[in-house]
């Protein structure tokens, strides 16, 4: 079920008035637990087990966890630990890699000359939606649990809500067990301000999705379908229609999940926080996909050692985080560069912060502000570029597109005839205000406000009016495929 | 350039709206309301939707009968027969070649056809509303000074569900166009009259897609892109012929002739189940010309599916007041019963559409002679 789709309108419809009209919040987490279910299954039933396994996995795991860690026993604790991590790993690795492993088996048998081998061995694993997303969550829980962060006994419904929320639960906001599960303590209220912050998030979100995304996805699309067909400039104009897509496709989704979240008087954590304003790599990752760097540097990085150790063995571990970061979004090579690159250019900047020249200290007002600027430059630069083998279908499209830019390959297909002509505005437009403009007006803190009824109608006015421009017809969205 | 101009004037409106921090309570009724309902007053009053769904065969056909009655089409014209109908038709019946008989007959006639593959009774519904809106106040007075004879299809599968093959065009602008807020409450009460209580839990997925494309309708979601890339409307032919025959197509035995069969008491009560919304649809069908008042003529093609024959037949019997022409009394069966006249089961090839169209002509000519229309 997609959230910009007519049924999870209905759904929504159904859910949120029943929601609030039951008394106890014991039959409200049921209901959303029961809607989850529902939401999750929509999609196809079948890998609901898979998600009840999940729950059911991470309940037992943190549950022997938290008794051994009380008892005082942190070695059958952490035994507990690696055993429930080990459980929801190999559910994540088995549905969401196992076709990427047998895959590049068989091409190695192939090469070999084993053909006979490779034709009986090949079988096709289905991705189910969502999966990195709801594992992630029972690491968390068990992860958390073992830190004691979690220092209490989580019932079956509420680990059940942690992990299935709907808004969250197939492409995020990655939210702490530590931020979540007090919430489900208590009723939930559902203020005026909670209202319009939930209207407001979602009005943007689906500006975001379908309005910019889905008007830039067909030309995205075309371009990376057949890349060799086109010049230079429709390339450009595909990874730069991608560069922006990609920022609007998931941050309207995330938008509109933390909005929905909060009808429920959940919150969730922001997601993003205007990447495309980053002046350095480690910039953008403090401001891109939140939830997930947090967590990679929670979960992963510090575990493997984090800052501490030699500067070789900090680098090891940045380089190895952003490798796994990469392979997380997708079982592809391509994934693995695109996390590879990003983790070379961050350890290079980590190399470069870690010695300020003396003329930088010197020359301070002036160098900051053309710091900043050819920063900017070359970080989005960067971003751009990689943001290629993030979408290309494989490593020749990849080179494909990279070479048609830099060269500014001429062109004049019928494929370029049959796209029509460039939407430079849309391209650049939007972005532009969203990066500068609405960047302004979010940090301006005294920004006047409006009499509540006033505030209350223009937003509501807003919304619809994003209805009117939206570009129809379902695109599910990108994160939704990771 | 709509989308990125007004998407970015929107972005920085919504991203400013900041509330005060008295909005702790709730906002009051109107805050939420009144912009709700005016905006729906706004939208559906100023932006009609007929115009944003280019992908219908609906302004096409339209055009096509429109233009039939341009120019001085109309000077002396005794009779206008309005031809609706799904694929049977679309590939059974040349209204051109009906038009030609009549003419030679000495009947000064005009035949006007809006067929379309695939068009449940709620999407012809909705090409004849919009061919009717479509008629200058010129043309109005040259279908009041002539009789004007509305020719319905009358098939089984389309008679059992008014919204018949909903679910294969399902939001996309051909199904959105005839499903707006003025036509859904029409197709609702013909779905009323249909389904028992039970049917509206089994047929939940093709009721919420009407309840989606009425929301989608309601809120003119995508209106203005749509409007924006719009072209003008080609013409549509509503007689396209087929020129080969389907690969499963293996007739056993000879076509159904009609009068032979036993009807099944069975088959039958499956019929009469839809005789409640039928009558409505049919008033509905006939509202369309307001004062006009047109007469009916019902139409059904022989068939070597033996449901379809049986309820052909049916239906000839019910339709007592009405002219109903399937072939009967005249030699049609015999000269159709050839299998390489034929498509498959119900849909002709072009030779056969000319031998059903000119047995038409002559049941048209027969009736008007003998003054029975």
């Amino acid at each position: 079920m997609l959230f910009n789709s007519g049924s999870f309108f209905c759904f929504l419809l159904l859910v949120l008035p029943t929601y609030w009209l039951l008394p106890s919040n014991f039959l409200r987490k049921l209901l959303l637990v029961g809607g989850s279910f529902v939401f999750y299954a929509w999609w196809d039933w079948r890998f609901l087990g898979l998600l009840v396994f999940v729950i059911f996995s991470v309940f037992l795991g943190a549950r022997l966890v938290l008794q051994e860690r009380r008892k005082g026993n942190r070695r059958r604790a952490l035994i507990y630990l690696w055993c429930c991590l080990g459980v929801e790993l190999i559910v994540l690795v088995f549905f969401k890699y196992f076709n990427f492993f047998e895959g590049n088996l068989l091409a190695a048998l192939q090469s070999v000359g084993v053909h006979a081998l490779a034709s009986s061995l090949t079988f096709r694993i289905l991705l189910p939606i969502g999966i990195s997303f709801y594992t992630f969550h029972a690491i968390t829980l068990a992860v958390d649990t073992f830190r004691g962060t979690v220092d209490s006994e989580v019932s079956l419904l509420d680990v059940a809500l942690y992990i299935a929320f709907f808004p969250q639960l197939v492409a995020g906001p990655i939210v702490r067990a530590t931020v979540f599960l007090p919430q489900l303590e208590s009723k939930r209220t559902l203020a005026g301000d909670d209202l319009f912050l939930a209207l407001q998030s979602i009005g943007l979100g689906f500006l975001y999705k379908v309005v910019f995304a889905d008007a830039i996805g067909p030309l995205v699309d075309a371009v990376f379908q057949a890349p060799a067909q086109f010049s230079g400039v429709y390339l450009l104009a595909g990874a730069l229609g991608f560069y922006c897509q990609i920022y609007f496709d998931f941050n309207g989704y995330s938008l509109i999940a933390i909005g929905v979240s909060r009808l429920f008087g959940y919150r969730l954590p922001d997601n993003f926080n205007f990447p495309y304003c980053a002046t350095s790599l480690t910039n953008f990752w403090h401001r891109w996909h939140i939830s997930l760097s947090t967590w990679l540097r929670d979960y992963l990085y510090i575990p493997l050692g984090g800052n501490r150790g030699t500067q070789l063995k900090q680098l090891r571990n940045l380089m190895s985080t952003m490798l796994l970061g990469g392979l997380w979004h997708g079982a592809s090579w391509n994934f693995v560069l695109w996390g590879g690159v990003h983790g070379a250019v961050l350890c290079i900047e980590k190399l470069i912060q870690g010695r300020p020249s003396q003329a930088k200290k010197e020359n301070r007002e002036f160098s900051i502000s053309f710091a900043l600027a050819f920063g900017w430059v070359v970080t989005q630069a960067i971003i751009f570029f990689l943001w290629i083998p993030f979408r290309a279908s494989n490593f020749p499209d990849t080179l494909n597109v990279v070479a048609g830019i830099l060269s500014m390959r001429p062109g004049g297909s019928p494929a370029e005839h049959q796209l029509g002509a460039i939407p430079w505005l849309l391209l650049a437009l939007p972005i532009v205000c969203d990066t500068f403009v609405v960047r302004s007006l979010r940090v301006w803190r005294e920004k006047p406000a409006l009499n509540p009824e006033l505030a209350f109608a223009i937003l509501i006015l807003g919304t619809l009016a994003v209805a009117l421009i939206a570009k129809t017809g379902l695109r599910p969205f990108i994160y939704f495929q990771f | 350039m709509i989308v990125p101009l007004l998407g970015s004037v929107l972005l920085i409106l919504l991203a400013a709206a900041k509330a005060s921090p008295r909005l702790r309570r709730m906002p009051r009724w109107y805050a939420w309301l009144l912009p709700l309902v005016v905006w729906l007053a706004g939208v559906n009053l100023w932006m009609p939707l007929s115009k944003s769904y280019s992908d219908s065969p609906a302004p096409g056909l339209v055009l096509q009968a429109v233009r039939k009655l341009d120019g001085q089409a109309l000077t002396g014209i005794q009779y206008i027969f309005i031809v609706e109908g799904s694929s049977v038709t679309w590939n059974g019946f040349d209204g051109n070649r009906v038009q030609s008989l009549l003419n030679q007959h000495g009947i000064p006639a005009l035949v006007i056809q809006l067929s379309a593959a695939g068009a449940n009774h709620a999407e012809r519904f909705e090409y004849l509303k919009e061919f009717v809106a479509a008629l200058r106040p010129d043309q109005i007075e040259g279908l009041r000074t002539a009789k004007v004879v509305l020719c319905r299809e009358v098939e089984l599968g389309y008679d059992k569900n008014p919204v018949n093959n909903l679910l294969r065009n399902g939001s996309t602008g051909r199904s959105l166009r005839y499903l707006g807020p003025a036509n859904l409450p029409v197709v609702f009460s013909w779905l009323a009259l249909k389904y028992r209580p039970i049917d509206w839990i089994r047929e939940h997925t093709v009721l919420a897609e009407l309840a989606g494309c009425g929301l989608f309708n309601l809120f003119h979601i995508g209106y203005l892109p749509r409007v924006e890339d719009l072209t003008a409307p080609a013409k549509v032919e509503p007689f396209v012929p087929n020129t080969t025959q389907s690969p499963g197509f293996a007739p056993n035995g000879d076509l159904y002739p009609p009068k032979d069969i036993a009807l099944d008491k069975k088959e039958t009560s499956v019929f009469v189940a839809n005789l409640p919304w039928q009558k409505k649809r049919d008033d509905d069908f006939r509202g369309v010309f307001g004062g006009l008042a047109p007469e009916q003529c019902f139409f059904a093609f022989p068939s070597w599916s033996r449901p379809n024959a049986c309820y052909n037949i049916w239906k000839s019997r019910q339709h007592t007041k009405f002219l109903f022409f399937d072939g009967e009394g005249t030699p049609l069966e015999e000269k159709l019963n050839i299998p390489s006249l034929w498509y498959d089961v119900l849909h002709l090839q072009l030779p056969g559409a000319e031998i059903y169209s000119e047995e038409f002509a002559e049941y048209l000519v027969e009736k008007i002679q003998a003054k029975d229309l």
